[in-house]
């Protein structure tokens, strides 16, 4: 009639090797190396990638000084060195060595283009635009999908069931971009409902910033349209998910439980059949904001919305090594600080997995 | 003047399946006294869980209940047909007159929240609002099955085992003081210990308490220990009903008697004999007659072409029914498995 308690309170051994064992048993451990490895691998991937591609930023510069000029190669050459603080003939391993010490220190390094423009100022510029809609975007759609699903597997084989999951269907199946270039045309070209033009930025510069309700207004209307594109790009995905996720925890014996010992629907509903529903989402939402900020770039350029994504297609545009690095290299810790989160998330939701919180009782 | 508290009358309930309609509960009738405990044996699907479900209007939506009443009464108050209740009044009636022990118990606990709010929920559902109270009582329950009360109140589910979880179930079932229990199989998932220590609980409470208890088991020798009355279910219909001594020594149809030669007897040395051969029939496709026929040994034409009605066996002795045709052959025949056992000892 017992049960096997956890492997933490089985054995203790005392001293320092103890103490370093639990250490590295521990869950807070774990996840700070998992994740610092995960932003190492990211960051040796891209970085060998990125010098793949063909062409650097000295040729580009250079062909773009013969087509606006209209000089000879020489001349293009002698001027394009002079902006650069880069080496391209420098081997590739001295450069990783060189980034890598650097990045350890929390230095993302200058602009290769740009000289004296540090990368880690520009990514705070953009940054905050991006976690801002794609945020909002994720929340939204997070939350919509929940509702909506579980409303599908309560009212299964219903109209709105049926049209939903058909919506759901084709908007899940559209790529994002096409969805933005959708609304650039049917909603701003064709029905004019908005213009293009003014919502390019983050916020209308005439406002002045601060806690008003003109300038918070404005940075919701700037941010519309990207985030009903992130919505509508995911939440397809939500409402399907919890509509099956629904109907499995409705069969099962806790639910019939619950009812039978006379509780009210709406009791049920949140805390027996929607809590546990929600679980296998809850891990889903990690992996989609990877998803999401990937898809970002091509949207923020789009609606030439002022996001990390504007800032990395320039950079790539210009063979700018460090800034693409730096934003790739923010987005992994973007992304594993995401994961990290939706993990403490499931465990608040799921005490089966709550980490070393109480042992088991006899 | 009468002290029955749950009257089931011609109970018919069927499924909608994709081969057809499926009928898992055949006009059962049977009448459930105060501080009685009736168990309801047979073959795993015959209908017992579904006619549990039914009295409590539980049934899955591909359920339908074709005819029947299940009239209730409740304490010092009018008879009621627990099927006609619709929304707070089934609310009520839920848990508060009529609790549940599920067959899988051991998923019948959400495995997101604690027990102790498993419990407030349920006052809660019920109008209670002193928590205080509430605590008190369940931590007394607990008690009387047996659990370490406060470490159990403030456990989630998967931190308790099986027969832990079982024994939760239990507390939980009588928390709001209901007149009738009904418990499908409660002790199949558990081992032989604990199931020891089930039956011992459940008899406490139903002495502490005075509740009356449907029992659903097919563990005869556990039926044989708990029950007052016993009832047989085949195929849907309800085949004998009786005390559980003419059932036991004096069974009336072959099918109870062959559930009883499926028992092994310690003393026993005629292994073979045991099992009824064959297995329960399709329900949605049954056999004619006697739905029994195809794997009764005492099966004549009679059997194939007429259905058996239950009929009073003994006009003034114990209460005993049953549906078979040679009901006297069987009991002839019972007798002598009785005493070979006799002889045996
Ligand atoms: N949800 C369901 N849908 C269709 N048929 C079912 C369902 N539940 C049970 N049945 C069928 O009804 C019959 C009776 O089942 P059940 O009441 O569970 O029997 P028991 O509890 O006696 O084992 C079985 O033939 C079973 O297959
Ligand atoms: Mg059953």
């Amino acid at each position: 009639m017992t049960v096997s308690s956890s492997p933490l309170a089985s054995d203790s051994p005392r001293g320092l090797r103890g103490t370093l064992r639990r250490i590295i048993r521990s869950y807070a451990f774990r996840v700070i190396a998992q994740g610092l490895f995960t932003i190492w691998a990211v960051t040796t991937f891209t970085f060998i990638l990125i010098r793949q591609m063909p062409g650097n930023p000295i040729q580009i510069r250079i062909s773009q000084i013969i087509q606006a000029q209209n000089v000879t190669y020489e001349e293009a050459l002698a001027q394009a060195a002079g902006l650069f603080d880069f080496d391209p003939n420098a081997p590739l391993i001295v450069q990783y060595v060189d980034y890598v010490s650097k990045v350890v220190r929390g230095d993302l390094g200058e602009s290769i283009t740009s000289a004296g423009t540090p990368v880690l100022g520009q990514i705070m510029r953009f940054l905050p635009w991006t976690l801002f809609s794609i945020g909002l975007g994720l929340l939204f759609s997070f939350t919509i999908g929940i509702l909506v699903g579980i409303a599908m597997a309560y009212w299964r084989g219903s109209l709105f069931d049926n049209v939903m999951t058909i919506i759901a269907s084709i908007t899940f199946s559209i790529p994002n971009y096409l969805i933005a270039l959708l609304i650039i045309l049917v909603l701003g070209v064709q029905l004019q409902l908005f213009s293009v033009g003014q919502l390019r930025g983050a916020v209308d510069t005439d406002i002045p910033p601060g806690f008003t309700p003109e300038y918070i207004g404005s940075l919701l209307e700037h941010a519309f349209l990207p985030v009903v594109t992130y919505i509508s790009a995911t939440v397809g995905g939500w409402m399907l998910t919890m509509k099956s996720s629904t109907l499995s925890t409705l069969g099962e014996e806790y639910v019939t439980a619950a009812r039978a010992r006379g509780l009210r629907s709406w009791r049920i509903l949140t805390a027996y059949v929607g809590r546990n529903a929600m679980l296998p989402l809850v891990t889903q939402l990690a992996v989609s904001i990877g998803f999401v900020i990937g898809g970002s770039v091509i949207i923020e350029v789009i609606f030439v919305y002022p996001g990390l994504g504007g800032l990395l297609s320039a950079a790539i545009a210009n063979r700018d090594y460090t800034t693409m690095q730096g934003v790739f290299l923010i987005i992994a810790f973007a992304v594993v600080v995401a994961n990290t989160l939706a993990d403490v998330l499931y465990g608040i939701l799921d005490p089966r997995i709550r980490i070393g919180e109480e042992k088991r009782t006899r | 003047m009468s002290d029955i508290v749950l009257s089931v009358q011609g109970l018919s309930i069927s499924y909608l399946t994709a081969r057809g309609r499926l009928r898992a509960v055949n006009g059962v009738s049977f009448d459930l006294h105060q501080g009685e405990t009736l168990a309801l044996i047979g073959e795993s699907g015959c209908g017992k869980s579904t006619l549990n479900l039914g009295v409590m209007q539980l049934l899955p939506r591909t359920a339908l209940v074709d005819a029947g009443k299940v009239i209730y009464t409740p304490r010092g108050g009018q008879p009621i047909d627990a099927l006609k209740l619709k929304g707070s009044a089934l609310r009520r009636f839920r848990w508060a007159e009529c609790s549940m022990v599920f067959q899988a118990a051991l998923n019948s606990l959400n495995p997101v929240i604690r027990v102790r709010d498993m419990v407030y929920d349920t006052a809660r559902a019920h109008g209670e609002n002193d928590m205080r109270r509430i605590k008190a009582r369940a931590l007394e329950l607990f008690k009387m099955v047996r659990l370490d009360p406060d470490r159990v109140f403030d456990a989630y589910p998967h931190q308790l085992s099986g027969g832990m979880r079982q024994r939760v179930l239990i507390a939980l079932s009588v928390l709001l003081n209901p007149q009738v229990v009904l418990l499908d199989e409660p002790t199949t998932a558990v081992d032989i210990l604990t199931q020891r220590t089930i039956i011992d609980v459940l008899k406490t409470l139903r002495r502490e308490l005075g509740i009356s208890l449907i029992f659903i088991s097919h563990d005869l020798s556990i039926a044989a220990e708990m029950a007052d009355t016993v009832a047989t279910m085949y195929a849907g219909d309800l085949v004998e009903i009786g005390t559980v001594n003419e059932m036991f020594y004096r069974p009336a149809h072959a099918y109870t008697l062959g559930l009883l030669n499926a028992v092994p007897r310690l003393s026993a040395d005629r292994e073979a004999l045991n099992s009824i051969p064959g297995s329960p029939p399709d329900m949605i496709d049954a056999p004619s007659g006697c739905k029994f026929h195809p794997r009764c040994s005492f099966a004549t034409e009679i059997c194939q072409t007429s259905v058996p009605k239950l009929e009073v066996l003994n006009r003034d002795g114990a209460a005993h029914w049953a549906a078979c045709h040679h009901s006297d052959q069987v009991r002839l025949s019972a007798q002598e498995v009785l005493a070979d056992d006799h002889a045996a000892d």
